[in-house]
Formats: structure tokens, C-alpha cells, sequence
């Protein structure tokens, strides 16, 4: 007899719960509806097996942790800011995303994964947010603050897809805590994503399916990788739509939400 | 692995929950997502070493969880059919 959750069970039943276990890990990440950044949650990663033409689909956690980090403690200072000893606040570095034209550069946190440890994230859409600046009504200039409206952004046609990623292994000096960390590789934005996010007009590399095979198996010279790195996704194959505003807080956080105040899109 | 139903909402100590039931590895499980900053959580129906049936997170750590929701569950069920 075996015990699963408190309860005795037979041999069979607990090697079935055991089978599930596995399975619906599988399913639980693949599965999740939203993927929001700063909450550094785990995602699925496409990782290489090392030296063969084969993966294994794992959960990282979203959000690079560089190598010369000891300690969670330094991780979480490093991403929500902190202050020094002379009291000064030393503000949050995001190492969500990682520029595709940087990540290349001598001394970038980035150098070394983007040349040894590329992966692919597994994405089924992504959220931002356009920017609107509403004209004052007394005296017809743009207002300083904008208005944001959340827009979901898919793939035509595609259940899943790829995003360039690069990640790192690191463990907890304190803790032993074993970690892998990624971010996600970003490149100029499309003309769909240039309105969209229109406020940094960047966007997820996103790769089509040789780009996405060359960028986890391919032996790549650093000019390559930079090409892959920096290539845009036609927008005629993404589409975009507006959300609620509150879609973190809600059951279905893809929901399409129409605003009457928003001017449309210009569609690609 | 595949939707088996249209997924319902249920009410869960004063909090929505939405309920999906998939086929995974020839048994049923239900994913619940909360309506809090709860994380989602899967169940199913196991047997004991007595042959009773009992409900289970998956995986195991989230017992009280699963039996209530398991027995909302059950209950909505019974209601529909």
C-alpha cells in the first residue's frame, strides 16, 4: 500500500495519480491563459538536449537571473530596487526582455546565453498596452499623461508559438536553490505592433518555424544570431483586439472588450 | 487530452472559480482557476484502498482544497443532468 494526499491507496491507483501528475504538468503550464510579465512567473521553454537534435519542454522562470547574483535575497533586490547603505534607492533592473541589437555586446548579462543557451518560449499571445494622449480641452495640446488600453496579441491561425528566448542557469548560494531564468529577445516593432505599442515600438522576437529550428539547434556565427534576433513577424499573420482593462483580475483575461473612445486600428 | 464539457463557474467560499474538465492519461481531471491571486489547481477522483472514492489535488498538497471543490463539483453535476 502506498499513501497519496494523506489517503491509503493501492500500488495501481498510486502509480495512476503519479502517471496524471505528469501529465497535468504538462498541462497546467501549457494551458495557462495569462502570461504577464513582473510577476516573474514560470513559462514553458523549448530547451535543447545537449548535442542532439532534440528538446525537452520545461518550466523556467521569466525573468534573467545574471550569474554574479549570490542570493534570492539579491535577485529580488536587483528587481524591485533597494536601498544602499548611505540610504540612496537604487532603482529595479528589469531583465525581462533582452534587446535583439545588445545582446551581443562585450559585457552584456546577456553575451554568453545568447551564444550558448538559446531557447524558445511557448506563448499562446501576449498583452500590451497603447498608449492614447487625449488633447485638453482648453488648449488643444496633447495631454502630458496617456490613456492605456490593454490589447491582446495572437498569432493567425496558431494555437502556440515561438518566441526567441536565451536563458541561464544559477543557483542560490545560500539555499542551493537551482534555477533556470529567461528573457525574452525583442526586436523592432511591426507595423501592427508599432501602433499597439506604441509607446517603446518594440516587440517579441517571434519565429517561424525554420527560425524557430535554426534558433535551438543551429551551430550560429554571432552575425545570425543577430539576424534571427532582430527579425520581425509579418503583422498581416498577428492580429490584436482590445481587452478590460482589469483582465489580470478576471476569469477570462482574453475576453475581447470593445472601448467606443478608441480609434481603431490601421489594419497591416 | 481534450475538453470534455463547456467550462462553468462555480462560487467557492464567497470567491468565483471557473471549472474545466479535460481527459488526461484516460482519467478526467478538472482545472480550477480563481477568481483571487490563488494558484490554479487541478483535481480528480481516486480510489482509496477501502474502493471509496475520494477527491485529490494533482499533485498532492492541496487536499482540503480538492474535497471541497471536488463535492461543489459533484453537486453541479448532479444538477445538470
Amino acid at each position: 500500500m502506498c499513501y497519496y494526499n494523506g489517503q491509503k491507496v493501492t500500488r495501481a491507483e498510486y502509480i495512476r495519480l503519479k502517471q496524471l501528475e505528469k501529465a497535468v504538468a504538462n498541462y497546467d503550464f501549457l494551458n495557462r491563459d495569462l502570461q504577464v510579465g513582473f510577476d516573474y512567473s514560470m513559462n514553458a521553454v523549448l530547451k535543447r538536449v545537449p548535442d542532439k537534435e532534440d528538446f525537452d519542454i520545461v518550466q523556467m522562470e521569466w525573468g534573467f537571473i545574471p550569474p554574479y547574483l549570490k542570493t534570492r535575497e539579491d535577485v529580488n533586490k536587483m528587481r524591485h530596487g533597494y536601498k544602499d547603505p548611505t540610504g540612496k534607492f537604487r532603482p529595479p533592473i528589469t531583465t525581462l526582455n533582452a534587446v535583439s541589437e545588445e545582446i551581443l555586446a562585450p559585457g552584456k548579462i546577456y553575451r554568453d546565453a545568447a551564444l550558448h543557451r538559446r531557447c524558445l518560449v511557448l506563448s499562446s499571445g501576449f498583452y500590451e498596452w497603447r498608449h492614447i494622449h487625449r488633447l485638453n480641452k482648453r488648449t488643444g495640446e496633447p495631454l502630458k499623461t496617456a490613456e492605456k488600453y490593454p490589447y491582446f496579441i495572437t498569432v493567425k491561425d496558431k494555437e502556440y508559438f515561438y518566441m526567441a528566448g536565451i536563458w541561464q542557469p544559477w543557483t542560490d548560494k545560500a539555499t542551493g536553490e537551482y534555477v533556470e531564468s529567461f528573457a525574452i529577445v525583442t526586436t523592432g516593432a511591426n507595423k501592427l505592433m508599432e501602433q499597439v505599442h506604441n509607446s517603446k515600438k518594440r516587440m517579441p522576437a517571434i519565429l517561424n518555424d525554420d527560425l524557430a529550428y535554426e534558433w535551438l539547434f543551429g551551430n550560429l556565427e554571432e552575425k545570425r544570431i543577430k539576424e534571427i534576433g532582430e527579425s520581425q513577424f509579418p503583422a498581416e499573420e498577428m492580429e490584436a483586439y482590445t481587452i478590460a482593462k482589469d483582465f489580470r483580475e478576471t476569469l477570462e483575461p482574453t475576453k475581447h472588450f470593445e472601448y467606443d473612445d478608441l480609434p481603431a486600428l490601421q489594419i497591416a | 487530452m481534450g475538453n470534455e464539457t463547456e467550462p462553468f463557474e462555480l462560487t467557492y467560499h464567497k470567491i468565483k472559480i471557473r471549472v474545466q474538465q479535460h481527459t488526461v492519461a484516460n482519467s478526467f481531471v478538472y482545472h480550477i482557476i480563481f477568481h483571487d491571486k490563488r494558484q490554479p489547481l487541478v483535481i480528480t477522483r481516486a480510489i482509496n484502498a477501502n474502493a471509496a472514492r475520494w477527491w485529490t489535488s494533482i499533485p498532492e498538497g492541496r487536499q482540503s482544497e480538492a474535497e471541497e471543490i471536488g463535492s461543489l463539483i459533484a453537486e453541479h453535476i448532479k444538477s445538470i443532468q
